[in-house]
C-alpha cells in the first residue's frame, strides 16, 4: 500500500521503500552466549507473530502485547530489546514465556550504559529450541476517538446514526497485523507515559507504578482473539463490545495495519430510524448578538433528544464522547448540514441531547412589561429604608419551523423574590424557574409572570 | 492541480479539478491491479443553510471489483476538514460497504477501503466542508407610485475563494428554491433567487428618545423616519423561506416609466411569518411637537427634618402631529418613561410595549393636525431619582 502511494507520486522505488518500511524501531536481538565462551553463538531477529494494541482514550497510554518465538540455548541467553525513536515507557517493559514456563526465567534486567533506549534480559533456559514469549509495554502516541454522523429525516422526526472509531498513531512505531482494542472509560494514571518515555531507560519504576501496571494489565485482559481471526476477512470489521470492570472494551475484529503517522477510521454502530424529539433550551442572556436579534428575540439552541436505550434502538453499550455532525435528509436524498457539537460520554439508559446549534427560526424574547415600586417603609428618622419592586415579565416564543417543538426556558432570579403565576412544578431550584412548553408548527406563545423583589429592610434573605 | 502517476509511466495531469478521486482496485494480496480511473463528478451541490460552514456533496461513479477496493481521495490547494469527509453508497448500500478510512501522514488525502460482494459500478455521494466560500444576501425593492406594492427581488452573492472550480453546481441556500450555477475559482457571482410582487405597508415612526421635541426651535427641518414594512408570510406571496439579514435598496417607480432610489437599510433576519422593517428615509412633511403641559405633585412624604423623601406626580403631555402630505397617514409615536409610571388618561389608544416604552398609532388626515394628549403618573419618586 505505502509503496503504491509513493510510486504514484513519482518517487523512485527505493525511496518509497525507505519511507514506508517498517521502521524496525523495536528490535529483538537474541544473543545466546555460552557461559565461559566469548563467542556469539546465535543472533536472530524474530518477527512479531502477533501484536495486540489496547488503546485508552482518557489518557495517552496504550498497552502493547506482542508475541514472538525465540530460539533459546540451554543455559544463559542474552536478549536485547531496543526502542529508539518510539515513545515506549521503559519502566513498563515485561517479558513472559508462554511455552516452557517452568524452564525459562529472567535472571536479570540490565540497562546498558550508553544505550538509552535498550535493555538486556539475561535469561536462563533449561531447554534448547523455540520458545514462545510475550513482551508487553506501555507506549504513548497512540490514541483513539469516536465521532458520530446523525442524519434526520425530512420531517425531523427520526434520525439515522452512524458512529466511527478513529485510531491515530504517532508513536514512532508501525504495527502490522495488529489486533486493536479500544477502552472506553477513565483510568487513573500517576505519571504520563510520554514523560516516562522521554526520561529513557534510566527511570527506576516506583512501586506505585508497578501496582498500577498490574492493575491495567489485568483490566486489559489476557487472551488474544481466536486464531480464526487472523486472516483479513473481506468484510467490514465488526466492533465487538464487552464490559470490563468500570470500563467498556471495543475490539475491532480482524487484524489491521496501524502505520506510524497514519490514522485509521472504522465504522462502528449504524442504526436507522431512531425516534427523536426536537428540543430547544434557552438559558437567557446572549441578547443582541451578530445582528440576529430581531424584534422577535434571540435564537434558541436546538437539541435532538433521545435516550441510549432499546426504545431508541440503542442501549447495548455506552456511547463514547466525540464530535457529532448533524445533517438532515432532503426529499431527494441529499443532505443539508444543520450543525455540529461535542457529545459527552453517554451511559446506557441515559438521556442523550445532541446539540445542533442556535436555530434562527426559533426565537425567544424577554420583555419587562411593567415595573412599579410598592410598600415603601421608613426608618425612625422617616427616611425610606425598604420597598418592593413589582415586575410584570413576559417571555414570547416564536416557532417558525414547520414542525412542533419542545422548549425549555430557564430564568434565574436573585435577592428576596416571590414569583406570581409560576406553578410549583416550574420551580427548578431556589433561584431558577424552568418553563416547559410545546409549540405547534409556526406557532407562538407568551408566558407572563410576576416577580416581587423585596429590597432594603424588606428583604428577608 | 494534481499529478497522478501510475505504474507503467502513465502520467495524467488532472488540470480540471483539484479534487481528485483515484480508484485503485486491489486484490487481497499486495499485488494490486492498478486501474486508473478518474471518475467525473456526476452531480455537485453546495449547501449554505448553515451560515457557519459550506457543505459540498458530489456524486461520482466508481468501478469496483469484488473484494477489497482502495479509493484514494485527495485535495490540493483547497482546505477541507478530512475527518468530516463522508462517503455514501447510493446504488448497493447493502452489498458495497465502507470498511475503513485511512489518513496518510502529512497529506491532504484519505483512502477509503470499500468491500464489494461482486464487481459493480457504484454511484457514491462524497460530502465535505469546503472552506473559502463566502455568501451574502441583498434585496432590491421597487415600490409602485401609490406605495402599496413592492417588486421584491432577493439576491445571493457567492464568492468562491475555495481554490476549487465548481461546475454544474446546484446551490441550496435555505432561503429560496435550489438553483444551478457555475463558479470559477476566485469568482464572485450574484444571482437573483426570488422575485415576487408583495404588499407594502408604510409606517412613520416618531421616537421621543431620538427626535427633538420642539422642531420650531431647530435650524433644520426635523424628519420623521419612514419605514416600509413587509411581512414574510404566504398571505403576502413570501413565507416559504426565512429572509436572511442583508442590505435592502428601495426604489420607486416614477411617472416617466423609470424609477428613483429612495434609500437603503440593513434588513434583519426575518423568520417565516415575521415582519421586516426597512427605513427608507425621513419625511419632512410630517411635523411632530411634544410638550409637557403641566406637572402636579399629588403625594408627598417628609422625614423628621421636614425634608421631602418620597413623592408622586402627574404630568400632562401634548404631542401635536401635523400632516402636510396629500394623503392620510398613520404615525407611530414612541415615548419613554422610567420606573413606576402609568397612563392615567389619553385621547388615543395606547400600548405599554415594555416598562420604559409607551406607543400610540395615530391616524392623521391629509393636511390636518391631530393633538395627542395623555396624562402620566409617576409614583414613589425620591428627590433626585427613583427607588428600584
Amino acid at each position: 500500500m505505502s509503496a503504491e502511494r509513493s510510486r504514484r507520486r513519482g518517487e523512485p522505488r527505493g525511496a518509497a521503500r525507505n519511507r514506508w518500511r517498517f521502521s524496525l524501531a523495536v528490535t529483538l536481538v537474541l544473543l545466546a552466549t555460552l557461559a565461559a565462551d566469548s563467542r556469539v553463538g546465535l543472533v536472530t531477529l524474530p518477527r512479531r507473530d502477533e501484536v495486540q494494541l489496547t488503546i485508552y482514550n482518557s489518557a495517552d497510554i496504550t498497552l502493547v502485547r506482542e508475541r514472538r518465538t525465540l530460539t533459546l540455548s540451554e543455559g544463559t541467553n542474552r536478549l536485547e530489546f531496543s526502542w529508539a525513536g518510539t515513545l515506549i515507557d521503559p519502566t513498563s517493559v515485561q517479558f513472559l514465556p508462554l511455552t516452557h514456563r517452568d524452564d525459562v526465567s529472567v535472571r536479570d534486567i540490565s540497562f546498558p550504559p550508553g544505550a538509552p533506549n535498550s535493555l538486556v534480559w539475561i535469561l536462563h533456559s533449561e531447554v534448547s529450541g523455540p520458545v514462545k514469549v510475550e513482551i508487553s509495554y506501555f507506549t504513548s502516541g497512540l490514541n483513539w476517538g469516536s465521532d458520530y454522523e446523525a442524519v434526520l429525516d425530512p420531517k425531523a422526526a427520526a434520525m439515522d446514526l452512524n458512529s466511527y472509531v478513529r485510531v491515530e498513531n504517532h508513536s514512532g512505531e508501525t504495527y502490522e497485523d495488529a489486533q486493536v482494542r479500544l477502552v472506553v472509560g477513565t483510568i487513573h494514571l500517576v505519571e504520563k507515559i510520554a514523560d516516562l518515555a522521554r526520561r529513557g531507560g534510566r527511570a527506576i519504576p516506583p512501586k506505585v507504578q508497578a501496582k498500577f501496571r498490574n492493575a491495567v494489565q489485568r483490566t486489559a485482559g489476557i487472551e488474544f482473539l481466536a486464531e480464526a481471526e487472523k486472516a483479513v476477512p473481506p468484510a467490514a470489521p465488526e466492533i465487538i463490545k464487552e464490559g470490563l470492570s468500570e470500563y467498556f472494551l471495543y475490539t475491532v475484529s480482524g487484524k489491521h495495519k496501524v502505520e506510524d503517522g497514519w490514522s485509521v477510521r472504522w465504522p462502528n454502530i449504524s442504526v436507522r430510524d431512531i425516534p427523536v424529539e426536537n428540543f430547544y433550551r434557552d438559558r437567557g442572556g446572549g441578547i443582541e448578538r451578530r445582528g440576529i436579534e430581531g424584534p422577535a428575540g434571540h435564537p434558541v439552541r436546538r437539541y435532538l433528544k433521545l435516550k441510549n436505550d432499546e426504545e431508541h434502538k440503542l442501549g447495548s453499550e455506552p456511547l463514547p464522547d466525540g464530535t457529532v455532525h448533524v445533517y438532515q435528509r432532503r426529499q431527494d436524498g441529499s443532505r443539508l448540514f444543520l450543525g455540529s457539537s461535542h457529545s459527552k460520554y453517554i451511559p446506557v439508559d441515559q438521556d442523550w441531547e445532541i446539540e445542533v446549534g442556535e436555530d434562527p427560526d426559533v426565537l425567544v424574547k424577554d420583555v419587562e412589561k411593567d415595573k412599579q415600586v410598592e410598600n415603601v417603609v421608613f426608618n425612625s428618622r422617616g427616611r425610606p429604608n425598604g420597598y418592593d419592586v413589582h415586575q410584570l415579565r413576559e417571555i414570547s416564543i416564536t416557532n417558525s419551523r414547520p414542525f412542533p417543538i419542545q422548549i425549555e426556558i430557564f430564568r434565574d432570579f436573585s435577592g428576596d423574590f416571590t414569583l406570581e403565576g409560576v406553578s410549583p412544578a416550574e420551580k427548578y431550584d431556589l433561584d431558577t424557574v424552568r418553563f416547559r412548553r410545546r409549540i405547534a408548527a409556526f406557532g407562538a406563545e407568551r408566558i407572563s409572570f410576576g416577580v416581587i423583589t423585596r429590597k432594603g429592610v424588606r428583604a428577608r434573605r | 492541480m494534481v499529478k497522478a502517476v501510475w505504474e507503467g509511466g502513465f502520467r495524467k495531469a488532472a488540470a480540471v479539478s483539484s479534487l481528485v478521486a483515484i480508484l485503485l482496485v486491489g486484490m487481497k494480496t499486495s499485488a494490486r491491479v492498478k486501474l486508473a480511473t478518474l471518475p467525473d463528478r456526476a452531480f455537485l451541490s453546495l449547501s449554505l443553510e448553515n451560515p457557519s460552514r459550506s457543505f459540498v456533496q458530489e456524486e461520482r461513479i466508481l468501478t469496483l471489483q469484488a473484494g477489497l477496493n482502495e479509493v484514494d481521495f485527495s485535495w490540493q490547494g483547497v482546505r477541507i476538514d478530512a475527518s468530516a469527509v463522508l462517503i455514501e453508497m447510493l446504488d448497493h448500500p447493502d452489498s458495497v460497504k465502507l470498511v475503513a478510512v485511512r489518513y496518510p501522514p502529512g497529506e491532504d488525502a484519505l483512502v477509503w477501503e470499500i468491500v464489494s460482494a461482486e464487481p459493480v459500478t457504484e454511484r457514491v455521494r462524497v460530502s465535505y466542508f469546503l472552506n473559502g466560500i463566502r455568501e451574502n444576501y441583498s434585496y432590491a425593492a421597487v415600490a409602485d407610485t401609490e406605495e402599496t406594492r413592492l417588486d421584491w427581488r432577493q439576491y445571493i452573492r457567492i464568492e468562491n475563494a475555495s481554490g476549487e472550480r465548481l461546475e454544474n453546481l446546484i446551490v441550496h441556500t435555505g432561503i429560496a428554491d435550489p438553483y444551478q450555477t457555475e463558479l470559477e475559482a476566485g469568482e464572485m457571482r450574484k444571482t437573483l433567487v426570488n422575485k415576487e410582487r408583495i404588499p407594502l405597508r408604510k409606517r412613520f415612526v416618531w421616537d421621543a428618545a431620538k427626535k427633538p421635541h420642539d422642531p420650531s426651535k431647530e435650524k433644520k427641518n426635523v424628519g420623521v423616519p419612514i419605514f416600509y414594512v413587509i411581512e414574510n408570510s404566504s398571505a403576502q406571496a413570501l413565507g416559504r423561506y426565512p429572509l436572511r439579514a442583508g442590505k435592502v435598496r428601495v426604489y420607486q417607480e416614477d411617472a416617466h416609466g423609470s424609477n428613483a432610489f429612495l434609500g437603503e437599510d440593513w434588513g434583519r433576519y426575518t423568520p417565516v411569518n415575521g415582519e421586516m422593517e426597512i427605513q427608507v428615509g425621513e419625511s419632512r412633511d410630517i411635523v411632530v411637537t411634544r410638550k409637557e403641559i403641566s406637572r402636579v405633585r399629588n403625594f408627598e412624604r417628609r422625614d423628621r427634618d421636614n425634608r421631602v423623601v418620597l413623592y408622586s406626580e402627574r404630568s400632562v403631555y401634548e404631542v401635536t402631529i401635523e400632516n402636510f402630505r396629500k394623503e392620510e397617514c398613520e404615525v407611530r409615536v414612541l415615548d419613554h418613561f422610567s420606573e413606576s409610571w402609568s397612563v392615567i388618561e389619553s385621547t388615543h389608544p395606547w400600548e405599554k410595549v415594555d416598562s420604559r416604552t409607551l406607543r400610540f398609532d395615530v391616524p392623521v388626515p391629509a393636511g390636518d393636525s391631530v393633538p395627542l394628549r395623555f396624562t402620566i403618573e409617576r409614583r414613589n419618586l425620591v428627590p433626585g431619582g427613583a427607588l428600584g
